[in-house]
């Protein structure tokens, strides 16, 4: 069914009569389960709609067998290994938490239509911000004072795009250059160590029961954007500021606004990014974030299906696109892959993955991402299926 | 259907209203019943626009009273009177491609609970209820806006409008992307929502669809009123004499003369080298089979359903999409364009459908457009001339009659009709003998309608030719010599003027599919006018 075909009178006419007309009544069609928020066996319904979406591509479900076929494999292939012991996986989940929790954000920051450079940036300034303040002022301040740094530097990218009508990419280009200096200015050639025990707890290595608290950090940001992404009109005037701006205004949704709350939340990602790495390393360097999670989170995002356009995205596929990278590269540092291959590797795989998304892209209304590309693969030899879309 | 209410849903009494001492309107006055169909016809710039703007709110008038219901509104603002009850569906797309029919509906209104959660099923259910109003299946309402037809967008955006319309809803110009079956569906939902007792403006260029649908109609040329009457008391040419102004043996004019050349053989004749051969063309999934011929002197019209490959055909002689088998020959010599560089190096131009995308740089000045396919022929010693170029423009304004205030003025502050007159001047630089034409008069207003197709006609004359792709039906029975119609991926027919069959109505019918001639035999033919 392409976006063009036209008089399809099935389309239009009123949909075929079900069980009441029968007997003449003019009743209206029945809610279909999947809209209502309660109704009879909701859980089956949802359990139809999601596979259906996941057998097309539409949800990060493909993504997931992936991912879990990529476990499989590296088990299997690193029998010899670590690879499949709980502590493996476990640690792998540990090391994802910072960029999966970032990632949140900035889904938003790309459904809106913009980017965002400067956010990984964040995490060194908010970690030094952190470690100086909590041994004098305790670790409320110093949190505080570290989310506020992401939220200024936020504001400063979003004012600055929106304000000036600059760019994103130049904006936070800009900022990203400006953060990296300013961290080696703050550390002053000197790494600083945090040792308040509360703080080392919720941030980066407590545990409740035997689940880290990094995976609580993780499914809290998930559950969160995917909730307002979803479910709330701030996600669709997200959405829809990045689907066609024009029509979002014509709508009355005040897209500057939206457009500099995004960047305000990436800031913010970045500065908890930061708060999580100073509790799990309990150190504050000048090295820490930077290069390395900026491109791990896009990468998680564009493979989870976010498209660069806008208007569209997964907070679940950025999640899943995180721990793929996460396995992988695990996998290749078991290997004994040395690190700056492990770099190219992840290069590579960022650049596939973007091809691949991309080719179903200029198509139809905007389709991509992997799951797609992955779907339409598969169905190429059923082309029928596709046409009959409901 | 008018209700003989007399309280009308909306009125407008004695507007005036002038932006920097020019009157743009003076005395308009229009008064739309519940439930009737009010069509607004003008030139561009005749105030149609700012008449519907002051009656959301967007301007205020400077003399003259709004009603609604009765009620005189005082000082309306376009939330106020979306909040009363008028909707209105824009020219340009109010849609966000990338979210579902539903959440479109509902967008920046959605239906919230206590947590601010959308609370989708409410939201189903209202819609559904809009759907069957309008005879639409909610099956839209789960389908990402992107991937809807034309049609089921504007489907949408009217059932949008109407979701706030209580007491009227405005159309501007809703037919502009649709093709003939397409329109009549359209008119369905349309009288659907006048029979609720909405009263609906429906604001066109079509002059055919103001006596297809509507019950009343307004004529606007130069801010003033000059026509304003229940469409069973006037007729076409009263409505083209009203819009503009002339007597209206102009609009009949360009009719007998491609009749008389037809008769005479002055125009497309016999024995003569054929301008535009195609054979047997193949564009896997869009086009198979496609021949056909042009000859010097013809204006070709072609005409299909939207998908059909009217706009992929003109692509492959253009040069953008590159076929997988067939010939063409052009005069003689065969073509196999490459890139558009070639197609025009060789003498073909197209006007494209989208003037705003594919044929003009909105920002930039006319005369830099206008050079923008000749560039080589305007340097000299390696030095771009402008002086060469303003001197083309101004001769090529004058030529075409474009309205602007000279060479240098941006493209983006002309009309629909200025800008379109501006790509014809383009392509007129290039030494062009095969005109393409992709919905050359879409968004055009009458005047400048008739001078492109007076500038077609002239240019086939010379012994060029022209192949003319659109949609209105009713332009082309007006100016084409021939029409093929093309359906399922191929030319089925060449019906040429002055043959029984050269109609409105039985070209339509050969434009369906044929999958869907069965169903159609079912159902009466759509009438046609």
């Amino acid at each position: 069914m392409s976006s063009g075909e036209s008089g399809h009178p099935g389309t239009l006419t009123p949909a075929p009569p079900q069980a009441g007309a029968r007997h003449g009544t003019e009743e209206p069609e029945p809610v279909p389960a999947a809209w209502e928020a309660g109704g009879s066996s909701p859980f089956r319904s949802w359990l139809r709609q999601t596979t259906s979406k996941t057998l097309h591509g539409e949800n990060a479900g493909l993504l997931v067998i992936v991912l879990v076929a990529f476990v499989g494999i590296f088990a299997i292939v690193l029998n010899h290994t670590s690879f499949f012991s709980t502590t493996n996986l476990v640690s792998i989940v540990n090391t994802t938490c910072a960029d999966s929790v970032m990632a949140v954000p900035l889904v938003f920051v790309i459904c809106a239509g913009e980017i965002d450079l400067s956010f990984a940036y964040v995490i060194p300034v908010a970690a030094y911000v952190a470690a100086i303040l909590m041994p004098t002022h305790g670790v409320v301040i110093a949190v505080l004072a570290a989310l506020g740094l992401g939220f200024g530097v936020g504001l400063i990218n979003g004012i600055v795009t929106v304000g000036l009508n600059i760019p994103s990419f130049v904006v936070t280009l800009g900022m990203l250059g400006f953060l990296s200096g300013y961290a080696e200015v703050i550390a002053n050639d000197a790494t600083l160590s945090v040792s308040n025990r509360a703080y080392i707890r919720i941030f980066g290595q407590g545990h409740v029961g035997p689940i880290s608290v990094t995976v609580f950090w993780t499914l809290g940001a998930v559950l969160l954007g995917v909730y307002v992404l979803g479910y709330t009109r701030a996600g669709r005037q997200v959405l829809a500021t990045g689907g066609n701006a024009a029509a979002a205004r014509f709508s009355g949704i005040k897209t500057k606004r939206v457009r500099v709350l995004v960047f305000i939340f990436a800031g913010l990602g970045g500065a908890l990014g930061g708060l999580i790495y100073l509790g799990q390393y309990t150190t504050a360097t000048a090295t820490l974030g930077g290069s390395s999670d900026l491109l791990n989170v896009l990468a998680a995002v564009i493979i989870g299906g976010t498209a660069l356009t806008g208007g569209r995205g997964s907070v679940v596929g950025a999640l899943v696109g995180s721990l793929l990278l996460g396995v992988i590269g695990n996998a290749l540092v078991i290997l004994g892959v040395s690190s700056p291959e492990e770099l190219m590797a992840e290069g590579a795989i960022i650049i596939a993955t973007v091809v691949i998304s991309s080719r179903r892209g200029s198509r139809r209304g905007g389709q991509s991402g992997v799951a797609q590309s992955i779907a339409h693969f598969v169905r190429r030899g059923r082309p029928q299926e596709l046409q009959a879309r409901p | 259907m008018s209700a003989t209410s007399p309280v009308p849903a909306v009125e407008l009494r004695h507007i005036y209203k002038s932006f920097a001492g020019t009157y743009v309107l003076q005395d308009v006055s229009l008064a739309v019943q519940p439930g009737q169909i009010h069509a607004v016809v003008g030139h561009n710039g005749a105030g149609k626009s700012t008449l519907m703007k002051i009656l959301q709110g967007v301007h205020q008038a400077d003399a003259g009273e709004i009603l609604l219901g009765g009620h005189v509104l005082r000082r309306p603002t376009p939330s106020l009177v979306r909040s009363l009850g008028v909707g209105m569906v824009y020219q340009e797309r109010s849609l966000v491609p990338t979210l579902s029919g539903l959440d479109n509906l509902f967008l920046n209104n959605e239906v919230r609970g206590i947590t601010r959660r959308i609370r989708r099923g409410v939201e189903y259910r209202q819609a559904a209820e809009i759907c069957a109003r309008l005879g639409v299946s909610p099956a839209l309402l789960g389908r990402r806006v992107g991937e809807m037809s034309a049609v089921e967008q504007e489907m949408l955006e009217v059932a949008k409008a109407l979701r706030v319309a209580r007491r009227l809803i405005i159309l501007d110009e809703p037919t502009g992307p649709l093709g003939g079956s397409e329109v009549q569906d359209l008119f369905k939902v349309i009288r659907a929502t006048a029979a609720t007792g909405v009263g609906v403006v429906l604001i066109t260029h079509h002059l055919g669809e103001v006596f297809d649908i509507a019950d009343f109609v307004t004529c606007l040329r130069e801010g003033r009123v000059t026509l304003s009457c229940p469409t069973q008391q006037t007729n076409i040419d009263e409505l083209i004499t009203a819009i503009v102004g002339e007597s209206s043996a102009l609009a009949q004019q360009y009719a007998s003369q491609a009749r008389q050349s037809a008769a005479t053989g002055t125009g497309p004749g016999e024995g003569r080298e054929v301008a535009l051969e195609v054979r047997s063309l193949l564009v896997p999934g869009k086009l198979h089979d496609v021949s056909f011929e042009v000859l010097p002197g013809e204006i070709v019209g072609l005409v299909g359903l939207a998908g059909s490959g009217r706009s992929t055909l003109l692509k492959v002689l253009y040069g953008d999409i590159r076929p997988a088998a067939g010939e063409v020959r052009l005069f003689g010599r065969p073509v196999r364009p490459g890139h558009p560089a070639d197609a025009i190096r060789r003498g073909i131009y197209l006007i494209p459908e989208d003037r705003a995308v594919h044929g003009l740089v909105l920002s930039s000045a006319i005369v830099e457009n206008v050079a923008l396919s000749v560039l080589d022929r305007l340097r000299s010693w390696g030095v771009l001339r402008m002086s060469r170029a303003r001197r083309r423009t101004r001769s090529a304004m004058q030529q075409l009659g474009i309205r602007a205030k000279g060479p240098d003025q941006v493209v983006s502050e002309l009309s629909g009709g200025n800008q379109q007159k501006v790509v014809i001047a383009k392509a007129v630089q290039t030494d062009a003998r095969l005109l393409l034409l992709d919905e050359p008069t879409f968004g055009v207003d009458i005047g400048a309608s008739r001078d492109v197709a007076r500038y077609v006609h002239e240019f086939v004359a010379a012994g060029n030719a022209a192949l003319w792709v659109s949609s209105d039906l009713h332009e082309l029975l007006t100016v084409a010599d021939r029409i093929l119609v093309l359906s399922d991926g191929t030319i089925q027919e060449s019906i040429g003027r002055g043959t029984p069959e050269f109609d409105e109505s039985t070209i339509l019918a050969k434009m369906q599919r044929r999958s869907q001639l069965a169903a159609a035999h079912a159902q009466a033919l759509p009438a046609g006018g």
